[in-house]
């Protein structure tokens, strides 16, 4: 089978959304006051990026109970943590790299398990996305069921890559992360992510064949 | 695709083709986890999780720090009372260590000599010398008047010969052989076999010193 070229993100980057100089202050200020012990103030940050944050360990678990307690330990330990964040980076990519390290160390001790799918239902739009319905056959009169056939293959599929190729497909093709940016969180060169991620859709291609024959 | 039979000239065209169209039903099969959405009133309901959790954890922290050790055997009746076994233990121990720094300082203060140390109760003839190097000595009372005007009070043998902390000197003369007279000094317990030893050499006069 023909290999899958290098192609931008398929959906809006998460954590490529480029803030505005207010956004950017009024997140300051928050931090600020939560570093101070204002509950409030890191209760906004929660609701800033809980769903970013979330959408990250439920790709990277494909299961909805397992990405709300990883999301949860993520905040905790980012609230436990808030005197040693300096500002370096943007608090969004601090609490981003916790959320990845605590879904990387859950997932190692996982490893022995065989990962239990619980996915998250569609949303309706889905029916309506051009791309999608493309995608769906036509021979297939009840479209919700063979979208959602899709999306449990997908997920099986993201759960039987290892942990390294998983990371790297969830974080640039789900999530949206340049290559840098990936190897800057898992610790390793751009190179490296590449070849991942190379490797991790010729996996994931040769599983869903079937989809596009 | 793979096992297609075409010609090589086109060969090259093809296979950019199908990566390209590839590529692209990849990226429409990624689009459906735009559209994965966790249930209604989830996103409220963990921020009230996290919430919660927060202040779980601050409450714990403003807590004693005796409430962290307590917290883990609360509700296991075992722990409870292997806990409260080893406390108990440890009060002992503690009461025990306390009782032997005090009798320390209620040894007598000065010199007293064997032949002050009189044996209470019956059977005991032979001389205090004897009796301290036996196996199982008894109590002595002193009954030197002088000895820091507390005749009459009793001091057990082990508290002589063993009291901690209390530093205690033994003098020993008159022995068969000139130049044998000398001093033993220590910080307790004074080594075991010693006083068999001042029996053994026949010392007429061995006298313990305590305090500093």
């Amino acid at each position: 089978m023909a290999t899958i070229l290098m192609e931008p993100p398929p959906t809006q980057a998460p954590a490529a959304i480029k803030p505005g100089a207010e956004e950017v202050a009024e997140v300051r200020r928050l931090v600020a006051q939560a570093q101070g012990g204002d509950m409030t103030a890191f209760d906004s940050l929660v609701g800033r990026y809980q769903d970013r944050i979330y959408g990250l360990c439920y790709h990277l678990t494909s299961n909805h109970e397992e990405a709300a307690d990883l999301a949860q330990d993520a905040f905790v330990k980012a609230w436990q943590a808030l005197a040693s964040f300096k500002g370096d980076a943007s608090f969004f990519t601090w609490v981003y790299r916790i959320a990845v390290n605590t879904t990387l160390n859950y997932l190692k001790t996982r490893r022995k398990k065989t990962p239990h799918l619980s996915l998250n239902d569609l949303d309706f739009n889905a029916e309506n996305d051009p791309d999608l319905v493309a995608l769906v056959s036509d021979r297939t009169p009840r479209r919700d069921l063979r979208l959602k056939e899709i999306q449990e293959r997908l997920n099986a599929g993201l759960q039987k890559l290892s942990e390294e190729h998983r990371t790297v497909l969830v974080l640039h093709d789900i999530q949206g992360l340049a290559h840098d940016e990936i190897a800057s969180l898992v610790g390793c060169n751009p190179g490296t992510v590449r070849s991942r991620l190379f490797y991790a859709r010729q996996q994931m291609q040769a599983w869903l064949a079937d989809l596009w024959e | 695709m793979a096992g297609r039979f075409v010609g090589v000239a086109s060969c090259h065209e093809l296979n950019m083709e199908d990566k390209s169209r590839e590529s692209s039903e990849w990226q429409q099969i990624v689009r459906i986890t735009r559209y994965e959405q966790p249930p209604p009133g989830f996103q409220a309901a963990l921020r009230k999780r996290i919430h919660a959790r927060i202040e779980e954890i601050e409450v714990e922290r403003a807590k004693p720090w005796w409430h962290r050790w307590i917290k883990p055997i609360t509700g296991r009746p075992a722990l409870i009372w292997a806990n409260a076994l080893t406390a108990v233990g440890l009060g002992f121990v503690a009461l025990s260590i306390s009782q032997t720094a005090k009798n320390p300082g209620a040894l007598p203060k000065g010199t007293v000599t064997l032949n002050d140390l009189q044996p209470t109760g019956a059977g005991f003839a032979a001389s205090p010398l004897q009796l301290l190097a036996s196996p199982t000595p008894p109590e002595f009372t002193v009954t030197q008047a002088g000895f820091g005007g507390i005749g009459g009070r009793t001091i057990p043998y082990q508290m002589v010969t063993q009291a901690i902390w209390v530093p205690i000197t033994v003098s020993f003369s008159g022995g068969p052989m000139s130049g044998q007279n000398g001093t033993f000094e220590s910080t307790n317990p004074i080594p075991a076999g010693l006083f068999q030893s001042l029996n053994q050499r026949q010392f007429s006069q061995v006298s313990l010193r305590t305090g500093h």
